[in-house]
């Protein structure tokens, strides 16, 4: 069956076989409703980049796929309800549109969890059955549905993968119907990654949409090049991937005259040019490190992706062992050719698609409090004491869910000394700074890590009641462990329980092994855009 | 009393060179360095404070401008006792804030040893102070500390004894010696014409109420008034105190005094002057807050028309209150 699909895929993105889009006399209106729905319910875990995926689409389809921004609705974490509202309203406009004469084009897009012939949205439920039957029953001329949630592809069994009906390039008009776009077969899962910062088909997609899908070079984007672009590009990433290759697929019932053009490329706008003689596979990454595209091309023909002004960095992988080559490339209104001979070359380990989506910084702030083990505490030799600290960290800087930090903290206490009738009372202070390496492990919205820390510990101290002794002050260097239980929130805040134990020889008075652990609650805000 | 010495007390530079290597190879070692220790903390609290030897006397003492018969000349000389008894314990705080400040050189259990350093105050000299702990059956601690100079190369002798008793450094009793004869022949004496030739010891005890204080020394050939000195103070909690002291001047006249006084300065005196043997004079005397005599029991005769105390104008001595106690 994936044999005739793929068939059929090629046959709609040839050139030769393809009609090219009409040019319709009627203006063409489009709508766009884009949900992300991370957010799946009970039983589910909640999708990292769903949101973020949603609004990729709408960045690219409001800059290059002809919706004007009043005309989208953006959707996160809603409700079915929300989405059938918001279904309704497109549709109505785009039947008053319709009354004045334009070509419409409805385009609803999802990124989310489905199971059991539902999409999941939150503790709510919309069939894919009743989906199709609203987006049937719009009022558009063309309907487009792109599904990127598991199991997704059986929305396409109500009526069957069919071939679609060759286009009349006679008719006068444009084409009509419903096409339906799904990340995976009805029995598989869709898969994000944190390499690429988003799900495997929505990225493909939204590659080819940008440009690299352009197999004709006329500049547009049509539905049947997209779809075939981010068909193989998915089954070629999820191959080896643990959850299993995923084979998008699609219903196709569209008639009349000419494909649907999904995003057009301006000629002088801004854009990233892979010359002709440019080979390879690339990787293009955004100012805050995530992959925005990848191109894989041939020489021979220049390739262009419309990105928006910016800063991007352009990687190219090449063949083993010899590492990435790397380039700074920012645009400002206009195209700007990739300069393959100034690229730079950086170690393999660095790949993005190996694991380094680039590194994620957040901050940590906490306070808590330390307490040393055994007699050592009951003697007041090293007494309790309150701590608030802070803590920068980075995340799959030195590989994928390997984490390093730098903490400091400051805290300190009140103690009297234990060992007369008549207790010596004392303030004490105590600053330390640790550097740590961990490894991460997501359950969900919880993560657990355990790694290591080396830090430095100073303490001083004062007798209150005795201001003729002399203050004192004790400095180390402890290894020690430490364990994390995160629970995010929200996108960027998690409440953070964070437990270190460490190792102290004390070698004043006598020799001592002793322990003491820290225990910091707090919240860490991810960083960066 | 007068200052007997000051010594500026410095670790040596070599030992400072040595400490930055020793550190570095502690650290790699995983091991911590500094000086954050209780037993050093237990060892330096016994040392004597401004606190445990500190005499409060009222301010009025010595100040007031009195009718006749006058001010109270007991009373007058309670400040600068107390003053002179400061002094002395100026000159031992100023030993034991050295070793306050410093780290010990080498800690044994029961052992804490600072120096031997250089004495800067005295070039060519070198400090030693050694604090010794045992404990009795009742396991309650005592601490002997010794504070020793030596010319550098040479015997170190002891300029400073010292010990403490108690369960805390609050409550104790305690006793040092300064071998005033010692620093003389050191030649660290900073005053050597007016500082004693004996032993000048100090005993205290805040085990109770009231706290003491006792201080004897003996008076050196240029002294020109004492030949003898022992002075006893008792601070009680509610601000009233005793004093009593004995002198002999150099006409071999034995003063024997018991005063005892109050918060506001008030108090009572019990003089007696032994001239011989078989000769001695007793008088009484009371003071009011102001430190004028309000009521003199004295004894006026013909040697003595106004009284031993002098304060019997023509024979009739002044009969106003007296505080009691």
């Amino acid at each position: 069956m994936r044999w005739l699909k793929l068939a059929l895929v090629f046959w709609l993105a040839a050139p030769g076989l393809c009609a090219p889009a009409a040019a319709s006399a009627a203006v063409e209106h489009r709508f766009a409703l884009l949900a992300g729905a991370p957010d799946g319910g009970a039983g589910t875990q909640p999708l990292r980049y769903a949101e973020r995926d949603a609004r990729r689409m709408l960045g690219i389809l409001t800059r290059l796929g002809g919706v004007r921004p009043e005309d989208a609705r953006l959707l996160l974490s809603p409700g079915a309800d929300e989405v059938r509202r918001a279904l309704a309203e497109l549709s109505d406009k785009s039947r008053a549109a319709r009354e004045q004469g334009e070509a419409t084009v409805l385009l609803v897009y999802y990124s989310g969890h489905a199971r059991e012939g539902s999409l999941r949205l939150r503790e709510t439920r919309l069939g894919l059955d009743e989906l199709k039957h609203l987006l049937d029953e719009a009022a558009a001329d063309v309907r487009i549905g792109l599904l990127d949630s598991c199991r997704s592809g059986a929305i396409t069994r109500a009526k069957g993968v069919r071939q679609a009906p060759a286009f009349d390039v006679s008719r006068a008009s444009g084409p009509r119907g419903l096409v339906l776009v799904t990340s995976s077969g009805a029995d598989e899962d869709s898969q994000e990654s944190d390499a690429i910062g988003g799900s495997f088909f929505t990225h493909h997609l939204a590659s080819g949409l940008l440009g690299d899908a352009d197999a004709s070079g006329d500049g547009q984007v049509t539905l049947a090049e997209a779809y075939a672009y981010a068909y193989a590009r998915t089954v070629a990433s999820t191959a080896d991937t643990a959850g299993g290759v995923q084979h998008p697929a699609y219903l196709y019932d569209l008639g009349g005259a000419g494909d649907v053009v999904l995003t057009s490329l301006p000629s002088g706008a801004a854009a990233l040019v892979f010359p002709a003689a440019a080979e390879g596979s690339y990787v293009v990454l955004d100012g805050a490190g995530r992959a925005v595209a990848e191109v894989s091309k041939r020489g021979g023909s220049a390739r262009r992706l419309a990105l928006p002004d910016g800063r991007y960095t352009v990687k190219k992988r090449l063949a083993a062992g010899d590492g990435l080559l790397v380039a700074d490339v920012r645009l400002a209104g206009a195209p700007a050719e990739l300069d393959e001979g100034g690229m730079r070359r950086v170690a393999l380990e660095r790949d993005p698609q190996k694991g380094f989506g680039g590194a994620r910084w957040s901050l940590f702030a906490g306070a808590g409090g330390q307490r040393f083990f055994g007699p050592s505490a009951a003697s007041g030799l090293f007494p309790p004491a309150g701590l608030g600290g802070l803590e920068l960290v980075v995340r799959d800087d030195l590989g994928h869910g390997l984490s390093w930090g730098l903490d400091a903290a400051a805290g300190g206490g009140s103690s009297s000394l234990g060992l007369s009738s008549d207790p010596l009372g004392f303030r004490f202070t105590e600053v330390s700074g640790g550097a740590s390496l961990w490894k991460e492990l997501g359950f969900g919205p919880v993560t657990l890590s355990a790694g290591a820390r080396l830090a430095a510990l100073y303490l001083a101290r004062s007798f209150s009641s005795r201001s003729d002794l002399p203050s004192q002050y004790f400095f180390t260097i402890t290894p020690g462990l430490t364990a994390t239980a995160a629970w995010r929130v929200s996108e960027r805040f998690s409440a953070v329980a964070r437990l270190r134990g460490h190792y102290l020889f004390y070698n004043v008075d006598q020799n001592l092994s002793l322990g003491y652990a820290e225990l910091l609650l707090g919240v860490e805000y991810a960083l960066g855009p | 009393m007068r200052s007997v010495r000051e010594v500026a007390i410095v670790p040596r530079t070599r030992r400072g060179r040595a400490a930055l290597p020793a550190a570095v190879v502690a650290l790699a070692l995983g091991a911590g360095c500094g000086s954050w220790s209780n037993e050093d903390i237990l060892f330096v609290a016994a040392l004597p404070t401004r606190e445990a030897l500190a005499l409060k006397v009222p301010a009025s003492a010595g100040q007031a401008l009195c009718a006749p018969p006058g001010p109270s000349q007991v009373w007058g000389w309670a400040r600068p006792v107390g003053d002179g008894l400061n002094g002395a314990v100026d000159t031992v705080l100023a030993l034991v804030d050295l070793v306050k400040r410093t780290a010990p050189t080498t800690r044994e259990t029961d052992v804490r040893v600072w120096g031997p350093w250089d004495d800067q105050k005295h070039p060519g000299m070198e400090v030693r102070v050694t604090m010794r702990r045992s404990r009795d059956a009742a396991g309650v601690p005592s601490f002997a500390y010794e504070f020793e100079e030596r010319p550098r190369g040479g015997a170190f002798q002891h300029v400073l004894d010292g010990s403490f008793r108690g369960q805390s450094a609050g409550a104790g009793t305690g006793e040092f010696i300064l071998h005033f004869a010692t620093a003389r022949a050191l030649g660290i004496s900073d005053h050597p014409d007016r500082d004693p030739y004996g032993d000048l010891t100090v005993q205290y005890d805040r085990t109770g109420d009231p706290r003491t204080i006792g201080l004897d020394v003996p008076a050196g050939p240029q002294s020109e008034n004492l030949t003898e000195f022992n002075y006893g103070f008792a601070g009680y909690q509610n601000g009233n105190g005793e004093f009593d002291y004995v002198f002999v001047n150099q006409q071999a006249q034995r003063y024997e005094v018991r005063a005892r006084f109050d918060a506001a300065g008030a108090g009572l005196a019990e003089v007696k002057l032994v001239l011989s043997l078989a000769s001695s004079f007793t008088y009484h005397q009371c003071w009011d807050s102001q430190g004028c005599v309000t009521n003199v029991q004295d004894f006026p005769t013909t040697f003595f028309p106004n009284g031993i105390s002098g304060l019997c104008p023509n024979g009739v001595c002044p009969k106003g209150a007296c505080p009691t106690f």
